[in-house]
Formats: structure tokens, C-alpha cells, sequence
């Protein structure tokens, strides 16, 4: 319960950062700073179309976020999920444009479990250079993503690409296999409900589970899980291929229930799954709230650059920033925020 | 027809090794002071925007890259703090560091002049340094006609090789590497050679970031950038040239060579360009698969 709470007090240390980060930066950007702040904080809330959007766009987000953390856990440094969320989808965007005669409560299935497979396979190769050769997972994780983007990007341009986009993309597959829309005028998807089932599934792997436990064991301290008895280096596999299969998943989610194909520059939902973990330390729960608060503050700069003369790049930096503060309990600390811990 | 493009080559590889080379040499420093700095793609991106912004405005390439090194430095610096003071893990920082630099520079980007990919104009030439006997023979020629920082890597690598084996300051610096107690007991000051450390690698990684924008006064934003991946391969670079300076500026070589490689694999066969992006980071994997199983060492002593 204790994690629990610190996990909570982390994530209102990182909203209120960023709701202050947000006013300075639109203070010293923005021609009307009031009117500026009013549309980005009361944008995203402010209709049924805008609030729709906010949470589909936390869904990838949430999934992602889900996948970092179950490596984070086990102490495997997986910085490839932007990697293993184009390979995923990238291969499932293919199968579903091939099936596009097959009925939908085949073809969906099979794709999203395909992403699913590609993505954990692609990061598993990192678990596996570390056992056989210790090479570190935090650089085979980040050379294999590096090497990934241009070969996805390669299908997206030549032998898979839809001539008529005018941009990196693939073709458009069968329209009737897109997720059935929630909030009809805004882009929410049923793709929510699997993001919550996935969010409540691995909380009860981590919180109650053998597999969860040793888990969180092999990250704590590997030599004395294995001393214990557990299979560390498998263990090591799954929590990855758990990993890399949430990536592929998040992207595929995604395509399943808003694009319709897959495009060649996704916005980071691989990489701000990292943060959003930390944010949430590795807590699947809190990992939900991580996810909204980041595309809240999307959303926020995407109505602010419609309505107001904010630019929609602050989003990035405002999250960044998150990101680059979010561990210096220290400075919490020093301005109270953070109890400083007892005894240490 | 065979020589000129082995002379091409050449000349591609010693240019593509100059940013990753530098970018090595500064993490090694971090490394050996037992803070790991991973934010050298943020710094390099920080620099290369900063040293061709302020060209563009004064017209005065030391001024420019002055303006690089420091945004770097400030940059590397800042994450020292945090991780000191506010005891905030290394690691964390370093890549929030390399987001902020995207997102900054974009940002600013976007804010100044409207579009996160610039031309700058009015950035003078930097001028290509001809060495006299060696620009006319055949097979060497790829040697001549750098600019004055792809020569300064080289001669930067050779003095961090004299600074780190042969003076107290590497001495102490590698004793750090070694065992921070024993270090310690020495009395040894940990924060002040981390410190000095990240200073190095702002200076470095600063030059290798200026390097990158200056010659073609270009600058790239957004989530792919200038920096282009050259910051992991330099973390790589570091881990198959472990401690030595001069093994990293071979291994640096290594990387360029796979560099020029692609270029040329573009020029004279119908492989997709795209593709061929791939090939320095395929290479690097596969260099220190070979190496860690030939060798048996442990990894980059990353602690996390």
C-alpha cells in the first residue's frame, strides 16, 4: 500500500509540474496569455468531441506505458518499444490488409495476436543477448529499435505504400475491420475496453501471481532470486516479450481503432510509455492516470494551437520535462512536497 | 574508375567518424567517473542547433560553435546537478535530457522562424583544410580535404589518450573507474572529477553536435533529428573500445567505414536508401556480439 501511495504522490507531483510548466512556457510564448491558458487547460474537457479525443489517444498510451513497466520491473532497460510498436504493427497493418475478404471476428484476433508476437520476439532478442553474452539491454535494445525504424520505414515507402497518400503510409485495409466507435462524434474506440482489461489482467499478474513476484524478485536483486530458485534468465525473457508484445499491441490498437492504416512517423507512444511507467513507478493502476495526463497534455497544446496562438510543440516539451524531473525526489524535498524518508 | 571511389570512400569514413568519435570520448569520461551519461544524442541536437543559430545571426563560426559547446555543456552540467544534488537516477535524467533536447529545439524551431527543419543562408563556408603531398596521391587522397574538426577529433583522441594514461588526472580519473572506495581512500574527490568529467562531455559532444550543422548550415527538428541515432552508436563505439582512447577513435573508424559503406551500397546498387540507414546500427550489434564472445568481458558498467 505503501508503493502505492508514493506511486499516487509521484503522479501529483508530475501534474502539478506540468500544469505550472505549461502556464510559464504560454506566459512567455503567447500574444494573450489568458485566453491562451484558458483554451489549453479547458480545451481537451471543454465538449464530447475534444474529450473523446483525449482518451483515445491515451489508449496506445496506457498499453505502452503497461509494457515499459513490466520490464522496468524485472530491471531489463527496454528502450526499444518505439521499435518493437513499428515492427508490431507494421507486420499486423500487412496480415489485416491481406485478410481484407476474411470476416472480422477472425481477422482482428489473429492481427492484434501477430502484433503481439512480432513486437515480443523483436524485444526477446535483447533477453537473449544477455544471457548468452551479457550484453547490456539498455544498447541492444536501442541499436535494435535504431535499426528497425528505417527498415519499417523502407515497406512504408517502397513495396507496401499507398501511392495516393503523398507521405510515408500504408494502404487503407477493409474499413469494416476498424473497432466500433464509443463517443460517436470523437475518435474513442472500443480499443478502451481491451486497454483496461490488459490494465486489470497485469495488475493481478504483478499483485498476485507467482510469475508477478518473481518478476519484481529478478528486478530487485537477480542473484538472490536465483539463489531462490527462480529461473532468472527465463524470467528475464517473458517480462521482455511481455514487454515488446504490449509495444506491438499499443501500435496496432491504435491503427485497429483510428487510422485505419499505419502511418510512417507514429507520435512517440513507444517512447512516452517510458515515462508514463516511471511516473507511475511501474504500478499498472497508476499507469492509466500517467497515460491521460500525458495525452491531456497533447490535446491541450492541439486546441491551444487551434483557438489560440499556442504552439502545438510545447506538448513535447512540457513532457520531456516531466520526464527529466520526474526522479529528483530531492528537489521535492527540498521544497516539501516529498517527506524526506526516515532513517536513510 | 576503382581509385576515385576508394578515395570516396575514404573521405566519407573520416567524416562520418568525427561526430561519433567525439561523442565516444566524452562519455568515456563520464564513464570512468561512475556517472554514465546517456544524453549525448540531447547534447549533440542542443549544439548543432544552437552553434548554426548563432552563426546565422553574427556571421562568426568560433562565436557559433562557442554558442554549441556551451548549450551542450549547460545541458551535461545540468544533469550533473540534478543527479548530485536532488539525487534523481542517472539514467532517467539522461533520457529526459534527450527528449528535452527534441522537444527545446523544435520548439524553438517552430517558435523562431516557423518550421522545425531550417536552411540557414547566411552561414558562411567553413573552409576545407588540403594537405599538400597527400591530395595528390590516388589511394590517400580521401585524407585530405577535412575540415579543420574532422583533424581536431583525431588529434583530440591521441591527447585523451596521453591525459588518460599518462598523467595524474587520468591516473585518478581511472582509479574512480576501477573502485570508487579505493578512490575514495585515496582521497580522491569523486564529485569533483564527475563534475570535470561532465564538462569534458559537454566540450565534446558539443564539438561532435557543431560538426554535424555547421559545414552544411542546415538543422533538422523532430522525433528523428539531426543527431540521427549518432549518440547511441557513440555508446556503443564506447563499448568495443572499452577504456582506451585510441581503441574507441579504431572502433569510431569501424563505424564510419560501415557509415561509408552504405553510402556507397546507395551509389552503385538499387538497395533502398532507406535500407541501407539501417546498416551502422546493424553493424554495431553485430561488432560487439563478436566481441563480448570472443572476449568474455562484461558490458558497459551502466549501473541500473
Amino acid at each position: 500500500m505503501t508503493t502505492f501511495l508514493s506511486s499516487l504522490k509521484r503522479l501529483f507531483i508530475a501534474i502539478l509540474f506540468a500544469l505550472i510548466l505549461a502556464v510559464v512556457i504560454i506566459i512567455i510564448t503567447s500574444s494573450e496569455p489568458s485566453e491562451a491558458i484558458k483554451v489549453f487547460f479547458l480545451g481537451p474537457f471543454s465538449n464530447k468531441y475534444f474529450l473523446g479525443n483525449m482518451v483515445s489517444y491515451a489508449i496506445p498510451l496506457i498499453i505502452s506505458g503497461l509494457g515499459a513497466s513490466i520490464a522496468f520491473s524485472a530491471d531489463m532497460w527496454n528502450m526499444g518499444l518505439e521499435g518493437q510498436l513499428y515492427i508490431g504493427s507494421l507486420c499486423g497493418t500487412y496480415l489485416a490488409y491481406q485478410m481484407s475478404s476474411c470476416p472480422k471476428t477472425i481477422v482482428v484476433p489473429i492481427v492484434l495476436m501477430v502484433s503481439f508476437f512480432i513486437g515480443g520476439g523483436s524485444a526477446a532478442i535483447s533477453s537473449y543477448l544477455k544471457n548468452r553474452w551479457k550484453i547490456n539491454v539498455f544498447l541492444s535494445s536501442l541499436l535494435i529499435a535504431n535499426a528497425l525504424f528505417p527498415f519499417v520505414t523502407f515497406f512504408l515507402e517502397g513495396p507496401f505504400s499507398d501511392p495516393k497518400a503523398g507521405m510515408a503510409a500504408s494502404p487503407y485495409f477493409n474499413r469494416n475491420f476498424m473497432f466500433s466507435k464509443i463517443l460517436p462524434p470523437s475518435e474513442l474506440h472500443s480499443g478502451l475496453l481491451i486497454s483496461l482489461g490488459l490494465v486489470i489482467l497485469f495488475y493481478f499478474i504483478m499483485k498476485r501471481r507467482v510469475l508477478g513476484y518473481e518478476i519484481k524478485m529478478t528486478g530487485e536483486n537477480a542473484l538472490f532470486a536465483y539463489y531462490g530458485g527462480v529461473p532468472t534468465a527465463r524470467i528475464e525473457m517473458i517480462a521482455m516479450f511481455l514487454s515488446g508484445g504490449l509495444a506491438g499491441l499499443a501500435g496496432m490498437i491504435n491503427i485497429f481503432g483510428s487510422t485505419g492504416r499505419m502511418l510512417g512517423y507514429m507520435t512517440n507512444f513507444g517512447w512516452n510509455g517510458i515515462p508514463i511507467a516511471i511516473i507511475a513507478r511501474y504500478d499498472p493502476i497508476i499507469v492509466v492516470p500517467a497515460a491521460l495526463l500525458f495525452s491531456f497534455v497533447q490535446k491541450g497544446a492541439e486546441a491551444g494551437a487551434l483557438f489560440a496562438d499556442i504552439t502545438p510543440e510545447i506538448a513535447q516539451l512540457i513532457q520531456a520535462t516531466i520526464f527529466y524531473i520526474i526522479t529528483a525526489e530531492g528537489l521535492f524535498e527540498a521544497i516539501g512536497i516529498w517527506k524526506r524518508k526516515s532513517s536513510a | 574508375m576503382i581509385i576515385p571511389l576508394i578515395d570516396s570512400v575514404i573521405y566519407t569514413m573520416l567524416a562520418a567518424t568525427t561526430p561519433v568519435v567525439l561523442a565516444a570520448l566524452g562519455v568515456m569520461f563520464t564513464n570512468f567517473s561512475g556517472m554514465f551519461n546517456i544524453a549525448l544524442e540531447g547534447m549533440m541536437l542542443v549544439s548543432a542547433f544552437f552553434s548554426v543559430f548563432v552563426v546565422d545571426i553574427t556571421s562568426n563560426l568560433w562565436l557559433g560553435m562557442i554558442a554549441g559547446i556551451g548549450a551542450a555543456t549547460i545541458l551535461g552540467l545540468s544533469i550533473f546537478f540534478i543527479c548530485h544534488y536532488f539525487h534523481a537516477e542517472i539514467f532517467i535524467v539522461g533520457m529526459g535530457a534527450n527528449l528535452i533536447a527534441t522537444g527545446l529545439t523544435t520548439f524553438m524551431a517552430v517558435q523562431l522562424k516557423g518550421s522545425s527543419s531550417l536552411i540557414f543562408e547566411n552561414v558562411p563556408k567553413l573552409r576545407r583544410i588540403a594537405i599538400p603531398i597527400i591530395e595528390n596521391i590516388p589511394i590517400l587522397r580521401g585524407l585530405s580535404g577535412h575540415y579543420v574538426i574532422d583533424y581536431l577529433a583525431i588529434a583530440i583522441s591521441v591527447i585523451c589518450y596521453i591525459l588518460v594514461f599518462y598523467t595524474p588526472y587520468g591516473y585518478h580519473l581511472r582509479t574512480i573507474g576501477k573502485d570508487e572506495w579505493v578512490a575514495k581512500t585515496l582521497g580522491i574527490s569523486i564529485t569533483k572529477h564527475q563534475f570535470i568529467s561532465y564538462l569534458w562531455c559537454g566540450f565534446l559532444c558539443g564539438l561532435g553536435g557543431a560538426v554535424l550543422s555547421l559545414p552544411v548550415g542546415v538543422f533538422l527538428g523532430g522525433p528523428v533529428g539531426m543527431a540521427n541515432g549518432r549518440g547511441w552508436l557513440a555508446i556503443a563505439v564506447l563499448c568495443l573500445g572499452q577504456e582506451n582512447p585510441l581503441n574507441i577513435l579504431a572502433a569510431a573508424l569501424f563505424i564510419g567505414a560501415t557509415s561509408a559503406l552504405s553510402d556507397l551500397l546507395q551509389v552503385t546498387t538499387s538497395l533502398s536508401p532507406r535500407l541501407l540507414m539501417a546498416l551502422p546500427f546493424a553493424a554495431a550489434l553485430i561488432a560487439i556480439v563478436f566481441y563480448m564472445a570472443k572476449e568474455h568481458k562484461t558490458s558497459l558498467g551502466i549501473k541500473i
